[in-house]
């Protein structure tokens, strides 16, 4: 078994409300995850907040809001899941509910240890 | 300002006037709910959330009214409060979510949905009993026990457990404080037990429903000699085990049927004043016929198994008392069949005192003095007033006044309930 990162780019942009009452997408992410955690696949991950971010390029040189042209660039989240290969880390992502959004994309890279 | 204010004060004493029983009820189930969530390791936080939603609640129903579902608002607060909880402590306090079942909580992606899943009330009740298990795990003595379900899913605050059980707050709270302690370092898990474990695990549980029947029936020091509130909670308890398929057992039933026949006649067995009023006296039609339809139901259903429990004795005797018409018409030959075998399978001072009670009936006071003059029984329950109060009347029909006075006085001794002494006081007076 190996780690793999999985980064969600686009979809809906993750900006919480106070009150936590707004939290748009988790039942369908629940039971897409759910499966996951039930064939023991599953180790953690986060959504990530949208519309702000800061990169850093060289020394003390900021760049704030990112190189984020749009919502597609972003970041959204990331999980961090058990696959057997690249081919089963892929065929995991079924169902995966940012396929759903026209600008969805999952970027998959093997953890190295 | 003066009309509004007062407006403000009696829409709020309203409010607590309704929502008193409500709270109660649904506190007892949002602890149960959370402790499933948090673990009962964080037993104590599960408490604040449920007293900060029930605060939050009086303040905005006092404001807007009572909302058409008060249960399932208080649920949805509740539960955000829990969310907050997770999402502000992340790296505060360690949760354990590492089963399947609560991993997903630890992600943004699903921790709201996953809450939901928590908050089904038609799962509450199961949850209910989960606690109720870990309340009586064998690590936590019988004292303890009663106090920590009388505290988490009763509602009851440590004032009113004090009063039901005459200790002081300072007591309850040293108990309350050691039992949290226990679930904090053993990590124990609101779960049914295996069904291996089960018949010994529900042995505890029903034991804990009859003494907190017990104390509601009888109680032995509070001012008011029926606690209605604990005979409603004892039974609410009982119910709930009666409607899960893995713990409808035959004792269970029994301890329900018992329950039912005796709250029965709750409403005969005081005067007014509160005065005690004794079965031969008791006015019969004012029996609950509803709720001994429904002892004789759960006696049916207690009939399966080969396994006699006490209960089922118990709840056969008290059968007997509700079925006679009248207190001649008692078969106290079949209640001494009952005694003896409640006797010889689960021997105790107290039923061979009850027994003398029966034998009293069949065969006069003579023969029931001599029942009781065994050692034993004198050794164990010579500082149990119902004891001396026995020996009393025994004494009393025999004319022998001065070993009737010496007894009614040791009980008087014994006993701190108003309505207890102002029997024996009477039963002193009539002696001269």
């Amino acid at each position: 078994m190996k780690d793999y990162l999985l980064l969600f780019r686009g979809g809906p942009q993750y900006i919480p409300t106070t009150d936590g009452s707004q939290v748009p997408i988790s039942p369908e992410w629940k039971q897409w995850m759910e499966r996951m955690v039930q064939n023991g696949h599953y180790i953690g991950g986060q959504r990530l907040i949208g519309n702000t971010g800061t990169v850093l390029k060289d020394q003390r040189r900021q760049i704030t809001d990112g190189p984020f042209a749009e919502g597609k660039e972003i970041v959204a989240g990331y999980l961090i899941i058990k696959a057997r290969d690249m081919e089963e880390a892929v065929s995991l992502t079924e169902g995966c509910p940012l396929f759903g959004h026209a600008d969805g994309s999952v970027e998959i890279r093997e953890i190295a240890y | 300002m003066t009309t509004f204010l007062s407006h403000v004060v009696d829409s709020s004493k309203q409010i607590h006037q309704l929502t008193d029983h409500l709270f109660r009820r649904e506190a007892g189930k949002m602890v149960a709910v959370l402790t499933k969530i948090f673990g009962t390791e964080h037993l104590e936080l599960c408490e604040d959330v449920v007293q900060d939603t029930l605060l939050h609640a009086l303040q905005v129903w006092v404001d807007k009214g009572i909302p058409d579902q008060p249960a399932a608002w208080l649920f949805r607060v509740a539960k955000n409060k829990a969310i907050d909880i997770i999402r502000r402590n992340k790296h505060a306090v360690s949760f354990d979510f590492s089963d399947n079942e609560h991993v997903l909580l630890n992600s943004g992606y699903s921790m709201a949905a996953t809450m939901d899943d928590f908050w089904q009330e038609g799962s509450m009740k199961d949850d209910m009993l989960r606690m109720m298990f870990a309340c009586c795990d064998p690590g936590i003595s019988e004292d303890h026990q009663v106090t920590i379900i009388l505290k988490t899913l009763c509602g009851f605050s440590t004032a009113e457990i004090a009063k039901a059980f005459v200790t002081t707050e300072d007591t309850i709270s040293k108990r309350l404080y050691r039992t949290k302690e226990f679930f904090r370092e053993q990590r124990l898990k609101p779960a049914f037990p295996s069904p291996a474990a089960l018949a010994v695990r529900i042995d505890a549980v029903l034991n804990v429903i009859y003494l907190l029947f017990n104390e509601g029936y009888n109680s032995t020091h509070a001012a008011e000699l029926i606690r209605r509130d604990l005979l409603e909670e004892a039974m609410m308890l009982c119910k709930l085990l009666t409607e899960h398929p893995q713990t409808q057992l035959p004792s269970v039933y029994a301890l329900m049927a018992l329950m039912c026949f005796h709250a029965s006649r709750t409403d005969s067995r005081l005067t007014a004043a509160g005065q005690i009023i004794l079965l031969p006296d008791q006015d019969r039609r004012k029996w609950d016929q509803g709720l001994i339809r429904q002892g004789n139901a759960y006696l049916n259903q207690a009939a399966g198994g080969e396994y006699l429990s006490r209960y089922h004795l118990e709840a056969a005797i008290a059968y007997e008392h509700c079925a006679a018409d009248s207190y001649a018409h008692t078969n106290w030959q079949q209640l001494l069949t009952y005694y003896d075998l409640l006797n010889t399978l689960y021997p105790s001072p107290i039923t061979m005192m009850n027994k003398a009670v029966i034998i009293l009936q069949l065969y006069g006071a003579e023969t029931a003095l001599k029942a009781l003059a065994v050692a034993d029984i004198e050794k164990k329950l010579s500082s149990f007033y119902l004891y001396n109060s026995l020996l009393g009347e025994l004494h009393a029909r025999l004319g022998h006044v001065a070993e009737a006075r010496h007894y009614f006085q040791r009980a008087m001794r014994q006993t701190r309930a108003e309505a207890e002494r102002a029997l024996l006081d009477e039963k002193l007076a009539k002696l001269s």
